[in-house]
């Protein structure tokens, strides 16, 4: 109940982002940083700190869950948590992109639709 | 980039998320030390150096700007909620709210009074321009030290601004008196001579006309004067004055400026009225010292090197005129430090003494604070415990203690209105000049004020607002605890810091008091009672031979004995209590010998004859010239018990000639009375020698009348007399010598009183905090009180236990405050007259007067538990 109420709140941006790359499957906190700079061409550049208070808070809503061992990665060093995107998330995320398709349709016949001069 | 950099980046870039954001950080170590060793393994692999530090700045700004955003949130977030519910907690009870806020707004008032006394006279710079360049320079005696000055010569004057041009530049000037005539009444106004280069050193312009030019002050020139903005605004503010006449001892100058207000020279107490050119007939003239010698030093020039360079001139002077200069150096003051020096010790003792009594108020209300807050232990415990957190019980808290310092602040700050004036009547005339002509409000004041208030709050806010967060989170937890341990223990710190600042500040006060006494009991020399005393001069060239200002004086006295009800009647051209003022160098027919160059000084008092007699001082031997002198007679002189002493150690000085090197006549000394002395601390008896009025006429005299006991003979006829002589003549500084002698004092006197009476309200409000306290512990101890009795104890035994636990706190008090007192006695050292800072028997009253408030204030709480009933204290349980 609880967490269905907060999944109706609003995403910020970087919530967003990192939902959509949970979207097409598992991955670590340094995946998630890679993959939203490589999408958005480096516009978007999630600091170590944001990028974990992020995940603090989908975690919390219950909108991403941490994923069980998954061993694919060989780089070594400490291990890595993973990340999966859980079915509250994929509504969410769903969700979110459909508002965003309405204000981006909006926002496109306001301003980028051709002019009618009188 | 090297894997060692990369290691160092990395190591910063983990310490900045867990100095900045502990929370995230403990919760996610492992995870977040993995993302940033792969972070940055990238930006060794790709970019190197430039790309690892991009990562570190980036996340240093986040970090800053989330935490900015958290703190902002903790501060102001529910602020609202938190201030409304202060108000309503502190309106539930009214009367501890009332007390709080009247004592914080007593201890605010009274540091804001002195606050503004410090900020007229040590923190408001000179009204000049770049006031820390201007240097005013003294000549001193090598051998009594340099604060042995006085002011210079012609010569020197001349000799420093030839020599010490390219360092500075300099100018001089001189004090006189001249009246306005051409008025209803005369008015003598102050004037000072300055020389052209006066203003522009100080960089201040007229707002009318121009200053003074090098043709003004050229022998021989037309009269001309400048006039101060109240003089200007006295005589009708006229915008069109410049270039008009004005009557100045009865011969004609001409206006060419006007000065703005606020712009005072010389810095005394009566700041003239109006300035005119130095004119200077003999330049070589080196044995009166009369001018005030100023310097602007030039850009980059040091006072060391200013200094250096005046010692080399004041040398060259010595050698090449032993007989003026001998054993005379140069000294150099910056201006500023000369002005306000006499000040600053008195009035950072007022401050400090006043900042004491602020943090006993202090200690008072945190103690309130406390005692409240424990009593709201359940209360803030039950917070806690439905999830505020204790920075928000800390926060809660110090809205309540903020409000309570903010309505005291803001009510301190209008009873200034009412403490101003009081404060002010004690204060020494450098310190209350103006004192409240600013107004009430000015910024520096109101900055103060806020300063003073949050500071306040903070310290008995804070306290106890930790103590009770603490306390109240172990009531939510374990319920037990009631009124803290640590809360008691913080009550009584604070009952015993409240008693060790009250005893530094009676410690200060009584050294203070007995240097008073001391004072006072000292001998003046003169009789003071029943003499009224006015300051008169006559001018004109009617008035520029002697033997008219000796016969006008002369009239008026005898027509101020004839008065009836008139003992006698004299007059000086200084009175007691003045200092020295000017001396003169002279030598002795037979007195100790003496090098040539080094001829001893002495100040000379122009007298008429009857003034021993009418001020009653002793004669010790000889006989004072009387009526029979006059200026074709043969000269005489009487001299001073210090000048008979210093300068004929071993023979009767009655007989033997002394010479005054200024006018080369040898005097006859006649008699030698005894000393008058002057006031302040330390009080002086100069060496004096007085001349008959006759053989050194003065145009301005101070007149001295005794009236018979009984007799009320009105001031009005004895200025009557003086404008009967002379209807020009003005008339000023009326007064008594009572109040002479008072006003001298008051530097002394007004600091010990206002240090007597902020004692006192230290000890009242430390006398509420021991009852306070100890009410509190006999309300805590009420059930062990009753046991005890039950169990046989006398009811006397419960008010010793009291007196004794409240002697306890003030003797660990006193203690410390012991160590504070005799920290400060050496403060107060150049205040102190003839008692030591260490003074045992003003320490041993302190104690004991300190003991004496302890037991009274305890003793109404002891007999409360002197009364209580066994039978109720069992009952309750």
């Amino acid at each position: 109940m609880v967490a269905s109420e907060q999944s109706q709140a609003p995403l910020g941006p970087h919530l967003f982002e990192i939902l959509l790359v949970l979207a097409d499957g598992s991955a670590h906190g340094y995946g998630i940083v890679g993959a939203i700079r490589e999408r958005t061409g480096s516009r978007v550049v999630l600091s170590t700190s944001t990028l974990y208070r992020g995940i603090e808070r989908l975690l919390a809503r219950g909108l991403i869950a941490e994923a069980d061992g998954n061993a694919e990665d060989s780089s070594g060093g400490p291990p890595r948590k993973y990340y999966r995107l859980t079915s509250i998330g994929r509504s969410a995320a769903e969700q979110e992109a459909r508002r965003l398709r309405e204000v981006a349709a909006a926002a496109e016949a306001r301003f980028l639709a051709p002019r009618s001069s009188r | 980039m090297s894997r060692g950099t990369s290691g160092v980046l990395e190591c910063i870039h983990g310490s900045a998320i867990r100095v900045l954001a502990p929370n995230l950080w403990r919760r996610r170590e492992a995870d977040l030390q993995a993302t940033l060793a792969d972070l940055h393994a990238e930006a060794r692999s790709k970019g190197g150096l430039a790309a690892a530090i991009t990562l570190v700045m980036r996340e240093c700004r986040v970090l800053v700007t989330e935490l900015l955003r958290a703190c902002r949130q903790a501060i102001i977030g529910g602020l609202g909620s938190d201030l409304r519910y202060a108000i309503r907690v502190l309106l539930q009870r009214p009367g501890a709210t009332a007390v709080m806020v009247l004592t914080m707004a007593l201890g605010i008032a009274v540091n804001v009074t002195v606050f503004r006394a410090v900020q007229q006279a040590i923190l408001q710079p000179l009204p000049f321009d770049e006031p820390e360049r201007i240097a005013i320079l003294w000549d001193y005696d090598l051998e009594r030290g340099r604060n042995a000055v006085g002011i210079s010569t012609a010569l020197a004057f001349d000799t420093y601004r030839n020599g010490g041009g390219a360092l500075a530049e300099f100018a001089a000037s001189r004090n006189g008196t001249l009246t306005l005539t051409g008025l209803e009444r005369p008015l003598s106004p102050l004037k000072t001579f300055m020389t052209p280069s006066l203003h522009a050193l100080f960089g201040v312009a007229p707002i009318l006309g121009r200053t003074f030019t090098s043709e003004d002050a050229a022998l021989g020139a037309a009269p001309v004067a400048m006039l101060s903005h109240e003089l200007w605004q006295q005589l009708g503010g006229d915008p069109s004055i410049v270039g008009q006449p004005l009557e100045l001892d009865g011969a004609d100058s001409t206006i060419v400026g006007v000065m703005p207000a606020g712009f005072r020279f010389p810095l005394g107490n009566n700041p003239p009225l109006l300035w005119a050119p130095l004119q200077v007939e003999d330049w070589s003239e080196r044995n009166t010292r009369n001018l005030f010698v100023f310097a602007r030093l030039n850009e980059h020039i040091s006072y060391e090197q200013f200094g250096s360079a005046m010692d080399e001139l004041g040398a060259s002077l010595a050698a090449t005129y032993p007989d003026s200069f001998g054993g005379r150096g140069v000294r150099v003051d910056a201006l500023q430090d000369r002005a306000f020096g006499p000040a600053r010790v008195p009035l950072l003792v007022l401050m400090g003494a006043v900042g004491f009594v602020l943090l006993i108020a202090c200690v008072n209300i945190a103690n309130m604070q406390l005692a409240r807050a424990l009593g709201r232990t359940r209360e803030l415990g039950l917070r806690i415990a439905i999830g505020a957190s204790q920075t928000r019980i800390v926060r809660q808290l110090m809205v309540e203690a903020l409000l309570v310092a903010t309505a005291g602040g803001g009510l301190g700050l209008l009873a200034v209105l009412w403490t101003g004036p009081f404060v002010d009547r004690f204060m020494p005339p450098w310190a209350s000049n103006e004192f409240y002509s600013t107004g009430l409000a000015n910024t520096q004041v109101v900055i103060f004020t806020a300063f003073a208030t949050i500071g306040t709050a903070l310290i008995f806010g804070l306290a106890p607002a930790l103590a009770v967060a603490r306390g109240a989170r172990n009531d939510a937890t374990m319920r037990t605890s009631t009124e803290g341990r640590t809360g008691r223990r913080l009550r009584r710190g604070l009952t015993i810091a409240e008693v060790a600042i009250s005893l530094v500040l009676l410690a200060g006060t009584g050294l203070m008091v007995r240097s008073l006494v001391s004072l006072r009991a000292l001998d003046p020399g003169i009789t003071t009672e029943r003499l009224t005393v006015m300051r008169t001069g006559v001018r004109g060239d009617e008035y520029s031979v002697p033997e008219r200002r000796a016969a006008h004086y002369r009239d008026v006295v005898a027509r101020l004995n004839e008065l009836p009800g008139v003992e006698s009647a004299t007059a000086g051209d200084r009175l007691p209590p003045t200092g020295l003022g000017a001396s003169v160098a002279f030598t002795v027919s037979n007195g100790a010998a003496v090098d040539h160059g080094h001829e001893p000084r002495i100040g000379i008092r122009s007298v008429t004859p009857g003034y021993f007699a009418t001020l009653k001082i002793e004669v010790i031997s000889g006989i004072p010239f009387g009526h029979e002198t006059d200026l074709a007679g043969e000269p005489v002189a009487v001299i001073n018990e210090t000048a008979r002493r210093r300068f004929w150690p071993e023979a009767d000085p009655v007989g033997s000639t002394i010479t005054l090197l200024d006018d080369a006549t040898p005097r006859r000394i006649v008699a030698v009375v005894g000393d008058v002395r002057t006031w302040g601390v330390p009080p002086e008896t100069p060496p004096m020698l007085f001349l008959p009025h006759e053989q050194r006429a003065a145009a301005t005299m101070t007149l001295a009348v005794r009236t018979e006991p009984g007799a009320a003979v009105s001031v009005e006829a004895m200025q009557k007399i003086i404008l009967d002589a002379e209807p020009r003549s003005p008339i000023y500084n009326v007064t008594t010598m009572d109040q002479r002698i008072e006003d001298a004092n008051r530097s002394v006197t007004g600091i010990a009183e206002l240090l007597g009476w902020f004692a006192m309200l230290a000890l009242a409000l430390v006398t509420i905090g021991i009852y306070a306290i100890m009410s509190q512990t006999v309300r805590e101890r009420f059930r062990e009180f009753g046991i005890r009795m039950a169990l046989g104890a006398p009811a006397k035994s419960m008010l010793r236990l009291v007196v004794r636990d409240a002697l306890r706190i003030a003797a660990w008090g006193s203690a410390v405050g012991l160590v504070g007192a005799l920290t400060l006695g050496r403060v107060l050292t150049g205040l102190l007259y003839d008692v030591a800072p260490h003074d045992p028997v003003t320490m041993g009253a302190v104690l004991l007067g300190m003991a004496a408030v302890v037991v009274t204030a305890s003793a109404v709480p002891g007999l409360r538990a002197a009364r209580t009933n066994p039978a109720d204290t069992l009952r309750q349980d």
